[in-house]
C-alpha cells in the first residue's frame, strides 16, 4: 500500500491562510490535519471535519463531506469554506510524495 | 443604570491570562454582570489561534532567545505578538442578549468598546469584518471570539506601540525568500496609538478610555470588581493546562 505525504499552504479568497496537510492511500485520505489562521464555531468542528474526510477520495466528494460534517455538527466557519478545503487538499495531494 | 463587572488584573504572564479569560467564561452563569477585562503582558508573549500549527507559525528558538512566552489560545485567529498593548476580553450569556447572536454583528457591537474608547483618545477608527479594528486603512487591533457553554468571550488586543520587526523575528514565514517583502507589506498596514497620536499614553489612560468606550458601547457603567475565589482556583487549574506541551503542541 502506498502512503504518500503532502501539504499546501492556501490563500482563501477573501479569506484567511489555509494549511493543510494530508496523507494518502491510494487516492484516499488516511490523515488529514487542517490548520491556519481562520475562525470556526464550534472549534471543535475541524477534528469532525477532518474526521469526515478520512477515506475520501481527493479528486471528488471533499466539498461534499465538508458540506455534510458542517451541516451535521451545525458549524459555522470564518475565513474558509469548503471549497476552500478542496482546493488545498487538490494542492496537497498534488504534491505528495 | 446596567451595571458590567470590570477587571483590571494588571501584567501577568501569558499562561495565567489565557486561564484567566477562560475561567471567567466558563463560571459565568445567566443573569451575571457582563465581564470586561483589560490586562497586559509580562513576561512579553505570542499567542497563537486555536487552529493554527505552532511550530509551523513561531520561531521558538527566538522566542526563548527573547525571554518571550508562547501560548495556544482557545480562540481561532493568527499569531499576535502581546507587547506593548492593551487586551481586553468579554464574557457575557448568549441567552442575556448583550451581543447580536449573529458571530460577525457580535464581533462588531463588542469591538465598538474599543473604537469609541479610541475616540476618547481623538482618533477615528472603524470595525472591519471579520475581525478587525482599523485607523486610517491600518490595523490597531485584532480580535477573537469562541462562544462555549451558553457564553461568548470575545478577546483582542490594542496596539500602544508596534515594532514589526521584532514581532516577525519571532514568527515564521509561508516563504522565508518572501520575508523582506511581507514585512515591508505588514508594516504599510499596521498602525498604533503612538503612531496616531504622535504622542504616548499609558497604561492607564488607555484602559481608563476603553472602560468610557465600552461604558458608551453597552449603556452600562462598569464596576471594578476583583476576581471571585471561585474563578481564581479555576484559573489556577487552567494555568496548567495552558503552560503545558499538550495543549500549545496539539498541532
Amino acid at each position: 500500500m502506498n502512503f504518500l505525504k503532502g501539504n499546501a499552504i492556501y490563500k482563501v479568497p477573501d479569506g484567511k491562510l489555509l494549511r493543510l496537510s494530508l496523507e494518502l492511500s491510494g487516492d484516499k485520505i488516511s490523515a488529514i490535519q487542517i490548520r491556519g489562521d481562520f475562525f470556526m464555531h464550534p472549534e471543535e468542528g475541524v477534528e469532525k471535519i477532518e474526521q469526515a474526510l478520512i477515506g475520501v477520495a481527493v479528486d471528488k466528494d471533499i466539498t461534499k463531506a465538508v458540506d455534510k460534517a458542517v451541516a451535521e455538527n451545525s458549524i459555522e466557519m470564518f475565513g474558509l469554506d469548503s471549497k476552500a478545503v478542496f482546493e488545498a487538499v487538490k494542492m496537497a495531494a498534488g504534491n505528495a510524495k | 443604570m446596567t451595571e458590567f463587572r470590570l477587571l483590571e488584573t494588571g501584567f501577568l504572564d501569558a499562561f495565567t491570562n489565557m486561564a484567566i479569560d477562560e475561567a471567567v467564561m466558563q463560571l459565568h452563569k445567566k443573569g451575571d454582570l457582563p465581564t470586561v477585562r483589560f490586562y497586559g503582558w509580562k513576561p512579553h508573549a505570542v499567542s497563537i489561534g486555536y487552529f493554527q500549527g505552532i511550530e509551523e507559525e513561531i520561531n521558538l528558538e527566538r522566542a526563548k532567545e527573547l525571554d518571550v512566552d508562547v501560548v495556544r489560545r482557545i480562540t481561532g485567529g493568527g499569531a499576535v505578538f502581546h507587547e506593548h498593548e492593551l487586551t481586553y476580553s468579554f464574557v457575557c450569556s448568549e441567552e442575556s442578549k448583550v451581543v447580536p447572536k449573529n458571530v460577525l454583528e457580535s464581533y462588531n457591537k463588542i469591538c465598538s468598546g474599543i473604537v469609541n474608547g479610541l475616540e476618547n483618545l481623538k482618533v477615528e477608527s472603524g470595525f472591519a469584518p471579520l475581525n478587525d479594528i482599523i485607523v486610517n486603512g491600518k490595523k490597531i487591533s485584532g480580535n477573537a471570539q469562541t462562544r462555549r457553554l451558553g457564553n461568548v468571550l470575545q478577546h483582542g488586543t490594542l496596539l500602544l506601540e508596534v515594532s514589526v520587526d521584532k514581532m516577525f523575528s519571532l514568527l515564521k514565514v509561508p516563504d522565508e525568500k518572501m520575508r523582506g517583502k511581507i514585512v515591508q507589506s505588514v508594516k504599510k498596514r499596521v498602525t498604533s496609538l503612538e503612531l496616531e497620536t504622535m504622542r504616548e499614553h499609558s497604561f492607564l489612560d488607555v484602559a481608563n478610555a476603553m472602560q468610557t468606550g465600552f461604558e458608551k458601547t453597552f449603556d452600562a457603567k462598569l464596576v471594578l470588581s476583583e476576581l471571585t475565589s471561585e474563578e481564581k482556583k479555576l484559573a489556577e487549574t487552567l494555568r496548567e493546562k495552558f503552560a503545558g506541551k499538550d495543549w500549545n503542541f496539539k498541532r
